[in-house]
């Protein structure tokens, strides 16, 4: 393996991956600093750009895009109060106190130090888990894999903000989108409707931008409020490296939930960056200084949300199945240029995994130089007047769904999944169940019907088999939990 | 006026559950008419889409059952009940004004294309100034902004997609 990764390295560092690992990670720092944009929407509005690409060229500009987004979110959750991606949300909790007491520039350097150690470490567990997981998912039959595409859409149903049910129908409903065209085993038409353009099925790209960009960029467009803004007096550097090395037990223990976090299928930054804030809060000696501009919080925060990106494309590479949205998105890259990520990409195209896993270290270097480097600079993004820009990304969105299959039929799946997008955030139905839910259906019904025709229609089969067995387990228990906690609140109150 | 929101809110997902079920029993009816393949398993291309419709169902009417548990928490708690009021859609109204304009002048810009009324570049020139003028309000100093951003951006696009990528647009 070691052989593999040091060639990949010679490959990601010639000229070209790595002019676009740079340019992607800048454009990922700068449309994570613009709130309201975000890093889903970026890499979805690339993917067109990319289709030509030869892939590992494609994997280093889309990584490096998904680096950049989450780190730059940190600037406008410092300055602004508003997280720039749904990852930096407890960021804005003492990284903006910090900011009111004249403190920007040291609550951005320690953000900015914190996202590098978290997606360093997150970047030894992709390499050294990675291969052993891939190995093991060998054994895989289409008991085990259907079980398993149950457990990401369970868990991502039960640990996204908000209502369980809401969650599951919007999976439900992804899986819904994904079944118009011809049957993957017989070929015959369905859901079709009558329409000829429908035989093919949703477009991914299209569907992808649609959810992704055009939704938000739709709901950009509403009345924004007016922000507290805080400016940054000086980019030197105010945070000394024993000073930072000192919070090593919350960077390593925050970087350790964040890779963890970001294994589970489907569950991104924001549970990461939400779950390591409160680890850090309960077991710190300061506790009450949380919330008021504590550097604690800012770390653990930032550490975590950087830690699910390295984290979250394990079983993106060893199962395919994606360990957060963008993986989502970085999945129909690799499906765009004929791979299929899984176990099997390990064998077929190794150049491919340990592209990623090299890229995301390259990008990881880049991120903290350009953010150290040009933080003055990049507050400055926050001015950007979004009237001008999201007319422009809108036709962007335009040109590149069109430019894939050259079909306008795209384009208009597209608008109808941006309309799709904007209706589930105004009814409060989380996006990411929906796409995971629309990436995994092809595999999830070819397992589900593959298992089911050679044991007869017996579904008691998943349990015979002991990996399907833990599989459906969790995803029961998962399912259970919100009763289970019910139950108990009633016991204790009786108890009471 | 909180607990007018939430009761909106509720009702909106009445109306949700429904459609839901109505898209069911779509989904439901549209695999039934799927004749049955030569090689009839019993796990035809009807399968999944009729196992989704039932999920869809049994989640609606879970989705129907929160509503009404809240319902009864709010009858049973303290806070008055209240009606809703003009001032509530008055204030929904004024956040999707402008999302909904733009989603209708980007239809516009498909279409336009599509029907062939324009060719690409003109449409998206036009409609990157009126969606200018929408977002930013009509002024002297928007008016110019729009004008140069529609010029810009159509040029950079042209540039970007026909020149570098050789993308022919209709």
């Amino acid at each position: 393996m070691s052989g593999e990764l040091l060639s990949s390295f010679g490959d990601v560092l010639s000229l070209t991956p790595l002019a676009l690992i740079v340019l992607g990670t800048v454009l990922g720092i700068v449309v994570g600093a613009i709130p309201g944009l975000n890093g889903a929407m970026l890499v979805a509005l690339s993917l067109p750009l990319t289709f030509g690409w030869p892939p590992l060229n494609a994997i280093c500009f889309l990584v490096g895009e998904y680096v950049g987004s989450i780190s730059g979110g940190l600037i406008s959750a410092t300055l602004l109060n508003i997280p720039g991606s749904p990852s930096n949300l407890m960021t804005t909790q003492d990284a903006m106190p910090m900011a009111r007491s004249g403190k920007a520039g040291r609550a951005l350097q320690l953000g900015i130090l914190s996202s590098f150690v978290g997606g360093m470490v997150s970047w030894l567990a992709l390499v050294t888990l990675s291969p052993p997981l891939a190995a093991f998912a060998l054994s895989f039959g289409p008991h085990e894999y259907f079980a398993l595409v149950l457990v990401a859409l369970v868990l991502i149903s039960s640990l996204n903000e908000g209502s369980q049910c809401r969650a599951l129908l919007s999976g439900a409903l992804g899986i819904l989108a994904a079944l118009p065209g011809l049957d993957p085993v017989t070929a015959q038409p369905r859901l079709d409707f009558g329409f000829q353009a429908m035989l093919g099925g949703f477009d991914l790209l299209a569907v992808l931008v649609g959810v992704f960009a055009v939704s938000q960029l739709l709901q950009d467009a509403a009345p924004a409020r007016v922000f507290e803004r805080i400016a940054v007096q000086s980019s030197r550097l105010q945070v000394g490296l024993g000073e930072f090395v000192r919070h090593w037990v919350n960077l390593l223990r925050s970087a350790v939930i964040g890779t963890v976090i970001g294994i589970l299928p489907g569950v991104g930054g924001s549970v990461g960056s939400i779950v390591a804030y409160s680890t850090a809060r309960s077991l710190s000696k300061a506790r009450a200084k949380f919330g008021k501009g504590s550097e604690e919080g800012v770390i653990a925060s930032e550490t975590a949300n950087n830690a699910t990106v390295g984290g979250a494309i394990i079983p993106m590479i060893t199962m395919g199945i994606p360990g957060s949205i963008i993986d989502v998105i970085l999945i129909a890259a690799l499906t765009l240029h004929n791979l299929r990520p899984g176990p099997l990409l390990f064998n077929t195209n190794p150049e491919i995994v340990y592209g990623f896993m090299s890229s995301l270290l390259v990008a990881n270097l880049v991120m903290l130089a350009v953010m150290l480097v040009s933080i003055r600079w990049l507050a400055r993004l926050m001015e950007v007047p979004k009237a001008y820009l999201v007319p422009a990304l809108l036709v962007c969105c335009v040109v590149g769904t069109y430019a894939v299959n050259n079909r306008l039929f795209d384009v208009w799946v597209m608008f109808a999944f941006g309309l799709v997008g904007l209706l589930f955030k105004g009814l409060r139905f989380p996006l990411g169940p929906f796409v995971i839910g629309f990436i995994l259906a092809p595999i999830a019904e070819f397992n589900l019907r593959a298992a089911l025709i050679a044991e007869e229609g017996r579904w008691a089969s998943f349990l015979e088999r002991p990996i399907s067995l833990v599989f459906v387990a969790v995803a029961a228990l998962v399912l259970a939990a919100p009763l289970l906690r019910h139950l108990g609140a009633i016991r204790k109150g009786s108890a009471i | 006026m909180a607990e007018a929101e939430r009761r909106l809110g509720r009702w909106v997902d009445r109306g949700v559950a429904l459609g839901l079920v109505v898209l069911a029993a779509v989904v439901w009816n549209s695999a039934a008419a799927i004749p049955p393949s030569f090689l009839d398993t019993g796990f035809g291309a009807d399968y999944l889409p009729k196992l989704l419709a039932v999920v869809l169902v049994v989640l609606a009417l879970t989705l129907l059952a929160e509503t009404r548990n809240k319902d009864a928490e709010t009858r049973t708690g303290t806070e008055p009940s209240t009606v809703l009021d003009g001032g509530l859609v008055a204030r929904c109204w004024a956040i999707a004004r402008r999302p909904l304009a733009l989603a209708v002048l980007l239809a516009a810009f498909i279409l336009a294309i599509d029907l062939g009324l324009l060719g690409s570049y003109p449409a998206a020139a036009l409609f990157l100034f009126a969606a200018g003028l929408l977002l930013a309000g009509v002024s002297r100093r928007s008016l110019l902004l729009s004008a140069a951003c529609s010029l810009l951006v159509t040029l950079a696009v042209y540039l970007l997609f026909t020149q570098v990528f050789t993308v022919l647009l209709p």
